[in-house]
């Protein structure tokens, strides 16, 4: 990691209750760097940086507890941010449908934002095709935090789409 | 671990700028007025000279008050501008520079987003000052014992080297050209 250019970007993770939000986080960033708990505001900001071919991309990630998400995001969350991860779980389809209503919740706040919709827990699911094109739009992409399939690439994959936008 | 190193970061943030100051003060007012020990004596005279208010001189001198760190910092993302000291000796500054930010946002929609902007943020053992830009803010982290003289003397550091700066503090970090400032930085603090 020389020469290159390191530019920072700040990610949001949202999702509604017990998706795997802050297993996500933590199994990507894990041992890497630093990790600051808010407890009074319940949120989580954890540090990692992604090498792409052309920069390296500081990610700061703020992963909010469940009480402060979707219903009522507050407006200093998302100012600012460059990309959000919008967690479900594949095993409660009815975590998409909320997560698809908060989608649009917002989305007109931040045009410039780039949107990833991750399913979690595809170690649950039988077989589970990685990947999908919503009907939004969105990029979908599914992991699992538990067995680490595909973590690193969701993020790297965001990391590459928030230079681009 | 950062936990163990700023323990009370999450501890709930002063709107009032002043008044822990003015309390403590008051005390230390009190307490020097009992005891008369040559500390207070010594103050008492520093006091007649520099024309600072005397109790502050004397708690100043028990509570050295010392900026630890400076940090640069883009409203809205918490992403860091620049910074004061160049490696990360204490703790990982990307990290605690949104942590400030999540607190700063927090108090702020508590308290009216745009009636006021928060001063400063009782941080443990720390006292972090906020000066405030349109697209960015200074937060100076200090130690010791924060009175208002030393309170003056950070702002008038902050408006020096924001007075050399601000055109070329990037307000754009998430533009490609991003260019860190912190050297700059270091020559004012
Ligand atoms: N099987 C499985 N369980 C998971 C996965 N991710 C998270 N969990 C579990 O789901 C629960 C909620 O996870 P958590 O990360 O706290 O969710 P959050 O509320 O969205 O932050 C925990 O019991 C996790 O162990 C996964 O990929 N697979
Ligand atoms: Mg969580």
């Amino acid at each position: 990691m020389s020469e290159k250019l390191v530019i920072k970007r700040k990610l949001l993770v949202l999702g509604t209750f017990s998706v795997g939000k802050t297993s996500l986080v933590n199994r990507f960033t894990l041992n890497k760097f630093s990790d600051i708990y808010v407890p009074t505001i319940g949120v989580s900001i954890k540090k990692k940086s992604v090498e792409l071919e052309e920069v390296i991309v500081d990610l700061v990630i703020w992963d909010i507890a469940d009480v402060a998400t979707f219903d009522i995001i507050p407006e200093h969350y998302l100012s600012g941010s460059h990309g959000v991860i919008l967690v479900f779980d594949l095993t409660r389809p009815e975590t998409l449908q909320k997560t698809l209503e908060g989608v649009n919740s917002f989305r007109d706040k931040l045009p410039s934002t780039a949107i990833i919709i991750v399913g979690n827990k595809s170690d649950l699911l039988e077989n589970s095709n990685m990947e999908t094109q919503n009907k939004e739009g969105l990029m979908e992409v599914h992991t699992s935090a538990k067995s680490g399939e595909n973590v690193d690439e969701m993020f790297e994959r965001l990391a590459r789409l928030t230079i681009e936008s | 671990m950062i936990e163990t190193l700023y323990p009370l970061l999450g501890s709930m943030m002063k709107k009032a700028m002043l008044n822990q100051v003015r309390v403590i003060n008051e005390k230390i007012e009190r307490t020097a007025n009992q005891v008369f020990t040559l500390g207070f004596w010594k103050s008492k005279f520093k006091s007649l000279i520099t024309g600072i208010d005397h109790s502050e001189v004397y708690f100043q001198e028990l509570y050295q008050s010392k900026i630890e760190d400076v940090f640069v910092i883009q409203k809205g993302s918490g992403l860091l501008i620049a910074k004061y000291k160049l490696e990360d000796t204490i703790a990982d500054r990307d990290t605690i520079a949104g942590a400030l930010e999540a607190i700063k946002g927090f108090a702020e929609s508590v308290i009216g987003k745009n009636s006021i902007e928060l001063e400063k943020i009782d941080y443990g053992e720390y006292n972090i000052l906020l000066h405030n830009y349109h697209k960015f803010y200074f937060a100076v982290l200090c130690s010791g014992v924060v009175g208002n003289h030393f309170i003056q003397d950070v702002n008038e550091k902050i408006v020096n080297y924001a007075s050399e700066y601000l055109q070329e503090i990037p307000t754009q970090v998430n533009s490609l050209n991003f260019k860190d400032n912190s050297e700059n930085l270091q020559k004012y603090f």
